[in-house]
């Protein structure tokens, strides 16, 4: 938290940001340069100066020529400290790359690369979106580093994660240097999955009865193969994987060939993101179960299709269900 | 809250320690036991063996150590009391070092005390230790800064010898351009122990005391002509009062019109800056008869130098002394019989053998003094160890003994002109002074201590006569410690006395240059105050506030201009092998004649293509990329050695064929 804030100046800092973020248009590859950079001491900082008029005040009483001396060397050395901290960000390039899908209520990551300025380090270099957790990360012997940034994803559809702030106390932490940047950088929330019982298929050709049954059948499970690439992780058997018995995929004995519909208009009448949560979590479940099935929700209909890439197709459409985009 | 790195808590120990260190020599036995205790206890919870202490452990020990500040410390509230409070603060805080808001508690405090050490020492060695210090708290500010899962300790100190380096130019301009002023309250040094040096009363034995001393009582420089030896009588203090054994100055009522006397008709006149040290009294000293007092400074009785502080600390003044004058031409009814004042009885012999001279003399004093020299030199001895005077001292001296150092001929003398009713006083200072060739200043010590005695004649004001003179010449002509070279008493206290003073040989010159730098050191860094103004005025001429802004503001933007260059420049990388290093020359200046290397070549396919455009470096490329691939997939250290010579030879050839290129070009 920097002192500003504590002085309740949080405010003109948000004012600040915002006067920041309008003045540059939205770039992939940022380089941070002067205009972009913001500087100021911190609590610690604030300590320090405090600490230079106590021994200046000995220098002045006492006529100390010397303490005069180590008084302006700290002054120096807290003026030095400026063009580090600032040298820290300056001259970094910061890269948006992409945002990664997550479920609502968990966290999405933002894949962002940060390339050090020629011939000079960066230590200590903190990376946050406002709703995430800080990331902590030096470049010193690597000159590029891709990191996937975390932020946290309360509700479904696009997630704007906001600027993404950078900053540096590094190296006396006298100071602290920062800057905004719009990444334009988004990700797509699906919605969170909700256990609920089993939906009643919307095949409407009379071969309902005979699929519920099959559709109980979802739970039985008929034991484990070898994990392969490209099956999908939701299959692999965590629990025999932490036995520290190798990756295995668990095979139910229901997934069969047989379509199924997860309609909207059937399903138990709840809220429609309940609807949405209960679509979503048999989605996946039938995904891992390689079981084709298909989507019907107000205005799109998807039909029926396994694999990942018709996961993808289902997940975004939900997502971004009554959205408009 | 931060929780700070292992090598943080180290880097803290470290500088803990460091700026402790100075302080040791005067803190009581109790506080460097918890200064050694603490950080051996942060120790233990370091390396995983105890656990952090209980908080009524920590209560428990900051009771102990309050009470023991308040044992220590409770009569004086100067510095030493502060300095004390802070260092048993920064040892409790060691114990509890955890978090970072504790590391930088501790470092600011750190950093305090070790600007506090600068009250008691002002050497070179200290302010060189003092900036070893500030590396070591600037690395430890660094350490609760950078990753923390590093672990290597070095990282930080290196960061801090960059920052500390790169700041010492900005210090110095700092310290050149910012205006000094007096204090703002004033504060004691505390000091209040008495230094060796004169005292306000003289017993005949006093001065051969100060002999032992080698210490440094005060250097003069003049700005243009140097007195010689025998002119180099400097007085500091007037001893006025005789009570039958010992002499005195006078006491403070005295004072009052025993002030400054009349200085008339001076001829010849010397200016020179005197680096006095600290004596924790209030006298400084004078080369004969100073023109006027420097601020700070009254005179007192006899035209001497007073401070009005008792001098605590080094002090610089500048004065003008003048060698040939009359003083006090006329005696007011006050002082003379101040300088005529004699206990009633006592030494009865010598006041009869004084109206005898006297007579001899047909009453004027300067041949009264001719005869009283005449009987020093005849039969008395002067040496370092007289015989002890008990009662009646002048009777004894004169009569039996007849064996004193210059106090006692001084008293002696004074006290003869004054039986016989002519002002007389006792002049206590130093005579002489050793000449330093390298810096042509002089040093005068503790052992150079003298006494002579001055004289009132009719319309001539004071005379200065000095007995010593009569009994031992070479004394007044040569410095002292050649004149006691032989005398086992002299510089009794002093150790290596013998090798480092007297005579002549490389260990006295070593001295004098050591003193030389160290008297630099006094002059132009701990006495550096006011005069950046002159030297700005002499530079500009005029000073206005415009030019006084720029004068400080230029070096400084300047300053600042190139450790910013120097900051964001960045700094090539440079491979730590040999071969990297020269391949990296090589490739460079490739690069620079138009041929690249792309960053997924081989060095092979490079080589290919550079020969392609200069067939002439064929046989070296060659060589080159074959033995790179030898180097790479077997590696023995002679074809390392081979690579090396290869890569060098490519560069050298390819400089050749530069050159052979700029000459087609010129034809």
């Amino acid at each position: 938290m920097s002192w500003a804030e504590v002085f309740g100046i949080g405010r003109l800092s948000r004012l600040l940001r915002n006067w920041s973020l309008r003045r540059f248009p939205r770039r992939r590859t940022v380089r941070l340069t002067q205009n972009r950079i913001y500087i100021l001491p911190t609590a610690a900082g604030v300590g320090f100066i405090f600490l230079l008029l106590m021994l200046l005040l000995l220098a002045i009483n006492y006529e100390s020529n010397l303490a005069y001396g180590l008084t302006f060397l700290l002054v120096s050395l807290f003026i030095l400290s400026i063009i580090q901290t600032y040298a820290n960000l300056a001259g970094l390039e910061v890269t948006a790359l992409r945002g990664h899908a997550c479920y609502a209520g968990e966290h999405a990551g933002f894949t962002v690369e940060l390339r050090a300025a020629k011939g000079r380090d960066h230590e200590q270099l903190v990376l946050s979106w406002e709703q995430g957790t800080p990331l902590t990360l030096d470049l010193t012997d690597q000159r590029v580093a891709q990191i996937e940034l975390a932020c946290a994803a309360p509700r479904r559809g696009w997630l704007y994660p906001g600027p993404l702030k950078l900053e540096t106390h590094f190296p006396l932490g006298l100071f602290r240097a920062w800057t905004w940047l719009d990444t334009g950088l988004r990700a797509l929330v699906y919605p969170k999955p909700l256990p609920c019982r089993a939906p009643e298929s919307g095949g409407g050709d009379g071969a309902m009865e005979s699929r519920r049954t099959r559709a109980q059948g979802f739970e039985d499970f008929n034991g484990f193969s070898r994990y392969e690439n490209g099956v999908s992780l939701h299959q692999v058997a965590w629990k025999v994987y932490a036995r520290g018995q190798g990756l295995h995929v668990k095979q139910y004995a229901g997934a069969a060939s047989d379509e199924v519909w997860l309609d909207w208009d059937r399903w138990p009448a709840v809220s429609e993101e309940e609807r949405l949560s209960g679509i979503c979590y048999w989605a996946l479940e039938l995904t891992q179960r390689e079981q084709p099935y298909g989507v019907r929700i107000p205005g799109v209909s998807l039909a029926p299709a396994s694999g990942e890439a018709h996961r993808l197709r289902v997940m975004r459409e939900l997502a971004l269900f009554g959205q408009g985009a | 809250m931060r929780q700070i790195s292992r090598a943080a808590v180290i880097w803290q120990l470290i500088a803990f320690a460091g700026v402790v260190i100075p302080h040791l020599a005067w803190l009581p036995f109790w506080l460097i036991g918890l200064c050694l205790a603490t950080p051996a206890v942060r120790l233990m919870i370091h390396t995983g063996r105890w656990p952090l202490p209980h908080w009524s452990v920590k209560l428990l020990l900051i009771l102990v150590v309050a009470a023991g500040l308040l044992l220590s410390f409770s009569r004086e509230t100067g510095m030493d009391a502060t300095v004390a409070l802070l260092v048993a603060g920064l040892a409790l805080k060691m114990v509890e070092i955890y978090h970072r808001r504790d590391a930088l508690v501790l470092l600011y405090v750190a950093l305090f005390v070790c600007a506090t050490a600068f009250l008691y020492h002002q050497s070179i060695a200290m302010a060189l230790y003092a900036l070893l210090n500030v590396v070591l708290v600037v690395a430890a500010l660094n350490s609760i800064y950078q990753d923390p899962l590093r672990t290597d300790l070095i990282r930080p100190l290196k960061r801090s010898l960059r920052l500390v380096s790169l700041s010492l130019p900005l210090m110095l301009v700092l310290f050149i351009l910012f205006p000094r002023i007096g204090p703002l309250w004033s504060v004691s040094m505390n000091q209040q122990r008495a230094l060796s040096g004169l005292s306000d009363t003289l017993a005949p034995g006093d001065i051969s005391q100060l002999t032992k001393s080698a210490e440094l009582a005060f250097r003069v420089r003049f700005d243009g002509e140097v007195p010689g030896p025998a002119q180099r009588y400097w007085r500091s203090l007037i001893y006025s009062e005789f009570d039958g054994r010992s002499w005195r100055v006078p006491g403070d009522y005295e004072h009052r019109y025993l002030g400054a006397e009349t200085l008339a008709q001076i001829r010849r006149s010397l200016s020179y800056e005197v680096v006095y040290e600290p004596s924790n009294r209030n006298w400084l000293v004078a080369l004969d008869q100073p023109l006027s007092a420097p601020q700070g400074m009254r005179f007192g009785p006899g035209q001497t130098l007073y401070s009005v502080r008792s001098v605590d600390r080094r002090l610089h003044y500048r004065l003008r002394s003048a060698l040939e004058y009359r003083l006090q031409p006329i005696l007011s009814e006050r002082e003379r019989s101040a300088y005529l004042q004699l206990p009633n009885e006592g030494n009865q012999r010598s006041r009869e053998v004084a109206e005898q001279w006297w007579q001899e003399a047909d009453q004027n004093p300067e041949r009264f003094v001719a005869i009283v020299l005449r009987q020093f030199s005849r039969s008395f001895t002067y040496t370092l160890t007289p015989p002890p005077l008990g009662q009646e001292p002048i009777d004894r001296f004169l009569f039996d003994t007849q064996q004193g150092f210059c106090g006692h001929y001084a008293g002696a003398l004074a006290f003869l002109l004054r039986s016989i009713g002519v002002p007389a006083r006792v002049v206590g200072g130093y005579q002489g002074g050793e000449w330093n060739p390298y810096e042509r200043y002089i040093t005068v010590r503790q052992y150079e201590a003298h006494a002579w005695v001055e004289y009132w004649i009719e319309n001539r004001g004071w005379v200065r006569i000095d007995p010593t003179a009569a009994v031992s010449p070479e004394r007044i002509v040569e410095t002292a410690d050649r004149v006691f070279a032989g005398d086992p008493a002299f510089l009794a206290d002093t150790p290596l006395a013998r090798w480092r003073f007297g005579g002549s040989g490389w260990l006295v010159d070593l001295r004098r240059q050591i003193e030389a730098l160290n008297f630099n050191w006094h002059r132009w860094v701990l006495n550096y105050q006011g005069q950046q103004m002159e030297l700005l005025a002499g530079l500009m001429g005029q000073v206005s506030m415009l030019k006084m802004v720029f004068a400080l503001l230029l070096p400084f933007a300047s300053v600042m201009l190139v450790m910013a260059w120097m900051q964001l420049k960045g700094r090539r990388a440079k491979p730590k092998d040999p071969i990297d290093r020269a391949l990296q020359r090589l490739i460079s200046r490739l690069e620079r004649l138009g041929i690249p290397r792309r960053t997924d070549e081989t060095l092979q396919r490079y080589a290919i293509r550079v020969v392609t455009e200069y067939p002439e470096l064929s046989a070296g490329m060659e060589s080159l990329a074959r033995q790179d691939e030898a180097v790479r997939y077997a590696g023995k250290s002679t074809q390392r050695r081979d690579l090396l010579a290869a890569i060098n030879d490519c560069y050298r050839a390819l400089r050749t064929v530069r050159r052979v290129d700029a000459e087609d070009r010129g034809k």
